[in-house]
């Protein structure tokens, strides 16, 4: 297997070369284009499942393995948020990343789902997916990707960190002194100590989330 | 007249100098900003009845902008809804395919029809029409996301969000992905098959995939 | 105080670099990250603000807080805010003799001097162009950093020039608009999709946006989940 990234930047596309035997797993609906030989196979299982039935909505917790019949097969995928996609070669350590990062594993890498916020404070938790094993994990992010070597304190707006080194403790509380609430979203930011890398992205997702309110169609009460 | 694409790949649009009586059409809402005396008007493309038809079938506008320049060098800046890649294309007799959303601009010359994307394609989402370019002259259209040209020699699988424009020596047909079961839980809706060999235009990003993300976001 | 915008041109930012006790002001919920020395506090009061000028940003598209940092400690802190969309972020410099209006939520932060004040942007002009009712009003010696969806385009007006209401950003109080139709008809403008456009005239800088919020709006909004209220 072998994988270039195209279009490098905001619209960046992650295109993997499986010849037969070669496996990439992804969750459901990335696949943007793909030659005949691709096979793909949907499974329901997978410890995914559980964050995309507790936090999707239900959406999608269908998880798709990618095969090649032929030689050199060409699959692209992409994520839906505009940003940059990224590599990152597991070696055992695991890395803990932002729900929306994980975009597609190769077979020796686990995934699994975690809930990792203030309960009680309504979709504000943190989830995240924690990555392990051996090979290579694909994660994409809203705008940039920024690399931070953390020694010692640092701060990050709950709504920015993509990924973050398991080596790093963190705790996530809330900022500011007076009037902190639900009104403007950012009522958590991610605390971060020890010694280790965060990733953190240029834009939030809850703030295109607030800012796309009016645009949504209201729900009728009969429903 | 001079047309300059500009803010490639992420924000292309067009920066626009016309000369005195020289026009240029546009998608509906796409003006950003012009010089005061340009005079505008409005035209169904290609006559009445295949506008209506585009308006019911295809989602797109009855009318497309008209600007035409009373003066040398009046400016004018034309801008697609959503972020991506704007393509110049010169159109010569040879026909090319738009999925609907994607034109942006042209030139007096160029006639735009519909084509029917066959029953399946209604439960796409994506819209089951598309818009097939004719004529003569530039043709301006645009994409969510970076624009991938590539040429098919043979078969070629597509989701239909990340589908921007093909040249019709392709044959296309709107399917399933893999199974039954896969078809209905891959995620991936129904995909456009292209056989054949010619160019197509495809898009890093879809609609579909953005408000899916986002959808996990939403309160 | 130092003021930059970094990032690449989809997603640019605003850095801030603050000596000890050195403050400034943003938009409510745009910090991305900072040093652990800084002191966050939500606010209603800036300098021309108070209860009422909070009520009025509500109907500028602007948040009704701000954002206050201020460096503790001893060493240079830094904040780092982002913008809503994808584009740019403009940093302008204020030296006391101009007023800079920002429409639409462009405003994204500012210096302590600066003061901002949400003003009427003239009769029903706001509510006929389906944009916010009022502008801010940008006006002191400092920096005013504005954001914007896309590339930031700087025009300098001489005579007349016409703008998109969803494609403005800032523009300098040198120059007047109306809010009116383009080029012939109204007929014209609503059926090209247009509708109401801003018909700047005099001498000054205007900013604006190869990007328009509200139609990217209307495109996406349809396919999101439905809201409650």
């Amino acid at each position: 297997m072998n994988y270039q990234i195209l279009a490098p930047g905001t619209f960046s596309a992650l295109q993997v070369s499986l010849d037969p035997g070669d496996k990439i797993l992804t969750e459901a609906g990335t696949m943007a284009w793909m030659d005949p030989s691709i096979q793909v196979k949907t499974s329901s299982g997978g410890l995914m499942a559980g964050l995309r039935r507790a936090v999707l909505r239900g959406d999608s917790f269908f998880q798709n393995e990618y095969t090649s019949t032929a030689q050199g097969g060409k699959i692209t995928l992409v994520a839906g948020q505009p940003g940059e996609i990224k590599a990152m070669e597991l070696r055992g350590a695991p890395v803990i990343l932002e729900r929306g990062a994980y975009l597609a594993h190769t077979p020796g890498v686990s995934v699994d789902a975690k809930f990792n916020g203030l309960k009680g404070f309504f979709a504000e938790g943190l989830f995240v997916v924690y990555a392990t094993g051996e090979g290579t994990l694909f994660y994409n992010a809203y705008g940039d990707i920024l690399e931070v070597d953390v020694q010692g304190d640092y701060i990050v707006d709950n709504g920015y960190a993509v990924a973050w080194e398991s080596s790093l403790n963190y705790t996530v509380t809330r900022t500011g002194r007076k009037i902190r609430t639900f009104l403007f979203g950012d009522g958590l930011v991610i605390r971060f100590s020890g010694h280790g890398k965060v990733w953190v992205q240029s834009r939030s997702a809850f703030s295109l989330a607030n800012f796309m309110h009016p645009f949504r169609a209201i729900e009728s009460k009969n429903s | 007249m001079s047309v300059q694409v500009v803010s490639n790949p992420d924000f292309g649009h067009l920066e626009i100098v016309l000369d005195q009586g020289q026009t240029i059409l546009c998608e509906s809402g796409a003006m950003a900003a012009m010089d005061s005396d340009l005079q505008l008007d409005t035209k169904m493309m290609g006559g009445f009845l295949p506008a209506l038809w585009r308006k019911v079938v295809a989602g797109e506008s009855l009318l497309s902008g008209v600007y035409t320049a009373k003066r040398a060098g009046s400016r004018l800046w034309l801008s697609p809804p959503i972020p991506g890649q704007v393509i110049a294309y010169s159109l010569q007799d040879k026909p090319l395919m738009l999925t609907s959303g994607s034109f942006l601009a042209c030139e007096e010359g160029v006639q735009l029809g519909t084509k029917f994307g066959g029953l399946r394609a209604m439960f796409s989402g994506e819209g089951m029409f598309f818009i097939e370019a004719r004529g003569r002259g530039s043709l301006w259209f645009n994409s969510y996301g970076a624009v991938i040209e590539h040429e098919v020699n043979g078969e070629f699988i597509v989701d239909t969000g990340h589908v921007v424009a093909w040249e019709p020596s392709l044959q296309w047909t709107v399917t399933g992905m893999g199974n039954l079961f896969s078809t209905l839980f891959s995620g991936e809706g129904l995909v456009l098959r292209f056989s054949g060999s010619g160019k197509v235009w495809l898009q890093t990003r879809s609609m579909s995939g953005l408000a899916g993300w986002l959808a996990g976001y939403c309160r | 105080m130092k003021a930059s915008v970094i990032g690449t041109d989809s997603f640019q930012s605003l850095h801030v670099e603050l000596s000890p006790g050195e403050r400034f002001y943003s938009e409510a919920g745009k910090m991305v990250r900072c040093s652990s020395g800084v002191d966050i506090e939500v606010t209603l009061q800036k300098k021309g603000g108070g209860f009422m000028g909070a009520l009025k940003r509500l109907l500028s598209s602007d948040s009704f807080f701000y954002s206050r940092y201020t460096a503790q400690g001893t060493g240079t802190s830094e904040v780092v805010i982002a913008p809503t969309m994808m584009g740019n972020v403009r940093v302008l410099e204020l030296k006391g003799d101009e007023t800079w209006i920002t429409s639409g939520g462009s405003y994204l932060a500012s210096g302590p001097e600066i003061t901002s004040e949400a003003k009427w942007q003239g009769l029903g002009a706001g509510l006929l162009s389906g944009e916010s009712l009022m502008f801010v009003h940008n006006r002191g010696i400092g920096f005013l950093a504005v954001e914007a969806f896309g590339t930031i385009h700087e025009v300098d007006v001489n005579g007349e020039f016409v703008v998109d209401t969803g494609h403005l950003v800032a523009f300098e109080s040198s120059l007047s608009f109306t809010v009116g139709k383009v080029g012939g008809s109204w007929i014209k403008s609503f059926f090209s999709g247009e509708g109401f456009v801003m018909n700047f005239k005099g001498t000054g800088k205007l900013l604006m946006q190869s990007h328009n919020g509200s139609s990217f709006g209307g495109l996406l909004g349809p396919l999101l989940p439905k809201r409650r209220s």
